[in-house]
């Protein structure tokens, strides 16, 4: 009999070392790679409305893929046949989604109140610019809670849209505005976690010259509500092994648990997801792909954030299911923090593990 | 009943939590290939021992024959490695242990070799006041492996996992007491039920199956796909119940030693449950009566909706202390579970299935609805398939 609702506790353990302190914004132009990222992060695309964003990867994706296609769900299927006489169907999968707000009431004014989408804090909401699909901005500001109030409440927040009230319905969502940053080695910018994985998986796709298995690269809808896109193309796909390329919360920050991943020391290579252990028999496989490549890796365990390992691991028959995370700082913020070398990494990691025999 | 007590006690002390099951699964097939046909491996890692159907020979014969699943879940509660501080073991827990039952047990940790360690604390004379009145959280529990912080790290790496090292103790009366007999207990009773059948006449196809990744975070994937591959006329899920104990005084939990409990409620099917109790009642086995509103907590929840739907039912035996290393059971409630599946299958015809498999009404002058239903074609199973000598 199984148990739920663990009433686990925080860890809060000194902080280790502060390292790789962020430097000041580089001048340099973009190397195609992380041009690439820069609009993929600046793409408006939160649960439910990924289609600008998913036309951007379509574009990306479809000379690389001998067949692209969108299934009933949403989800972007891209599928390269391979030439090997033992192949096997290997489904590779990021999410395309972003968390955000949805409107559900405007005022004549021009304040909307709104419902979240995915793990969005009242916290990182204060002060935010948020977008809407057809352009129109709004700010997040707060109503008054009386003085002594120091916590934040969704309920107290509204969007003020005053300056084009009649841009927006109820029903529309937002996500952060924010332009995506380089600084030094670091990456930064908005929905980072769900598209620097589009971003890798479609770099590994330009590098990856031959395999012998066939290749299904999918961009998975409505991870950030549920993990509820990643089912249906498993479902449909029937891979014999599969790979979730995410996001993973990084703890190298005052006040984080001391045992955890750090950005710069490779991408994470993740023993549970929400709901899910990994499969042990993939993370093998990932495990041997990161020896070979001798690319740094770092094994990820405490950390339990939303994923869509459990939906493709449960799809018809079972499915092996493992995950490849980059390791980011405030996830969920405007400003979510990357390290470029990690990313480099993954994309090599990923290359060599579509190569290899399985 | 001591060949049943040296199986449970072999079960019981076989290592493998949640998604680490390679011990015991090695060990199912061994028993498995003693008692079934064919054994499949699914790409999860569960294992399906499948017993062909041993029609009497009056029988007619039928196109298909039906498929019984039965389920227990082969792994355990256990610890994952977080971390190696100055050579103690930090841990995160698989499935969920009371933190509170973990200090001074011993413990073993799989490593590249397998390490015997315990669970240390800080000795009572060193504690504060208020810190004594405390009980301990995960975060505060170690491993003491009794090696060098760099020979810990040769050996252990984060993610191996940990369980309890604990023995079976017999106490007086049949109670056995141990750790993991959820759910290695019903898994017990799978076999015995098995080895019940070997030599009797029945019309159904028995699935036996052992399944993986039940404790962790309830979400019964292995149970689901199994299930989903399978495809039974009928399912039935083995698991343990809390029994009566002091400080749990439901006047309606079971009492250990009073025989397996047929569950029933929204996640049990109710021609299942009515097949269950009167073949107990057939054969006269003791039996008791268990009651869920909705979520059992156990891998029926998820078998109930796999594929198109199973009719499924529960079959629970009364347990003390779970989730702990000494969880408490009376042995005679496994050998009645294992009657009590005996005495189903027996009673099980081929028309029971069509009795299950839900209705189809047909309006008289619609000619497109009179045409048949295509017949569904099952894929072929895939993984390995292990053919019996």
């Amino acid at each position: 009999m199984a148990r739920k609702n663990s009433n686990r506790e925080k860890n809060t353990a000194p902080f280790p070392a502060f390292e790789n302190q962020a430097r000041a914004p580089t001048t340099q132009p973009l190397t195609p790679f992380k041009r690439l990222l820069k609009r993929l992060s600046e793409a408006y695309g939160p649960s439910g409305s990924e289609e600008g964003v998913r036309e951007l990867v379509r574009d990306e994706i479809k000379q690389l893929a001998d067949q692209v296609r969108v299934d009933a769900f949403g989800n972007l299927i891209a599928q390269r046949r391979g030439s090997g006489s033992r192949r096997k169907k290997i489904m590779l999968s990021a999410h395309l989604d972003e968390i955000g707000v949805m409107v559900s009431f405007i005022d004549t004014r021009g304040y909307a109140r709104f419902g979240t989408l995915g793990a969005v804090k009242p916290l990182t909401l204060l002060g935010a610019r948020v977008q809407f699909e057809n352009g129109a901005v709004g700010i997040i500001g707060r109503q008054a809670q009386g003085a002594a109030r120091t916590e934040i409440d969704m309920e107290a927040l509204f969007i003020d849209v005053s300056g084009a009230p009649t841009a927006i319905q109820v029903g529309d969502s937002a996500c952060f505005a924010r332009e995506f940053l380089e600084a030094g080695d670091f990456l930064i910018g908005k929905a980072l976690g769900a598209r620097a994985g589009c971003a890798i998986l479609i770099e590994t796709m330009r590098r990856l010259k031959k395999s012998p298995h066939d290749i299904f690269c999918v961009f998975t809808v409505q991870q950030q509500v549920g993990a509820r896109g990643a089912g249906a193309a498993a479902f449909a796909i029937q891979p014999d092994v599969a790979f979730v390329l995410d996001a993973a919360s990084a703890s190298d920050m005052p006040g984080a648990p001391a045992q955890g991943i750090a950005l710069g020391k490779g991408p994470a290579i993740k023993f549970q997801d929400e709901g899910a252990l990994t499969s042990a028999r993939a993370r093998e496989m990932l495990l041997e792909a990161a020896r070979q490549t001798r690319v740094p890796y770092q094994l990820d365990v405490t950390p339990r954030a939303m994923g869509d390992t459990l939906p493709i691991q449960a799809a018809r028959e079972g499915v092996p299911t493992a995950a490849l995370a980059l390791p980011m700082r405030y996830l969920n913020t405007a400003s979510e923090m990357a390290h470029s070398r990690d990313a480099q990494d993954a994309i090599e990691l990923c290359v060599m593990l579509l190569q290899r025999p399985v | 009943m001591s060949g049943l007590s040296e199986l449970l006690t072999k079960f019981s002390q076989t290592h493998g939590t949640s998604g680490y099951e390679d011990n015991v699964r090695a060990l199912v097939v061994r028993e498995f290939k003693k008692l079934v046909d064919e054994i499949e491996i699914t790409p999860l890692g569960s294992v399906i021992g499948i017993r062909r159907a041993r029609p009497s020979p009056k029988s007619s014969r039928r196109a298909e024959t039906s498929r019984l699943l039965v389920e227990a879940h082969m792994d355990e509660i256990g610890l994952l490695v977080t971390g190696i501080e100055d050579g103690f073991v930090r841990f995160d827990e698989i499935g969920h242990f009371d933190p509170r039952v973990l200090p001074s047990q011993n413990v073993l940790v799989h490593g590249r070799k397998t390490l015997p360690g315990v669970i240390g604390s800080r000795p009572p004379h060193v504690l504060s006041a208020a810190d004594r009145k405390k009980s301990l959280a995960l975060r505060e529990l170690f491993i003491d492996v009794g090696m060098s912080d760099a020979r810990v790290r040769e050996l252990v790496r984060v993610g191996d996992f940990i369980t309890i090292d604990r023995n079976v103790i017999a106490l007086q009366n049949d109670f056995v007491a141990g750790k993991a007999f959820d759910d290695r207990s019903s898994l017990v009773a799978l076999l015995e039920f098995l080895r019940l059948v070997q030599r009797v006449n029945h019309a159904w196809d028995v699935y036996a199956v052992a399944n993986v990744n039940e404790e962790d975070s309830a979400t019964y994937v292995g149970a689901l796909t199994s299930t989903f591959r399978i495809r039974p006329h009928m399912a039935i899920c083995l698991d343990v119940t809390h029994a009566q104990q002091p400080g749990l005084h439901d006047d309606a939990a079971p009492t250990t030693g009073a025989g397996p409990c047929i569950a029933r409620g929204a996640n049990v099917h109710p021609r299942v449950f009515e097949k269950l109790r009167a073949a107990a009642a057939r054969a006269t086995l003791p039996h008791q009566i268990t009651v869920y509103g909705g979520d059992t907590e156990t891998n029926a929840w998820l078998m109930q909706v796999a594929g198109e739907g199973v009719p499924t039912g529960l079959v629970e035996i009364p347990l003390r202390y779970m989730h702990t290393s000494v969880e408490t059971i009376h042995l005679a409630d496994v050998t009645h579970t294992a009657e009590l599946l005996g005495a189903l299958l027996q009673t099980l015809t081929a028309d029971d299935a069509k009795d299950l498999q839900g209705e189809r009404f047909v309006r008289a002058e619609s000619k497109r609805a009179r045409a048949k239903p295509k017949r569904v074609v099952r894929t072929p199973a895939r993984g390995k398939k292990l053919k019996r000598k």
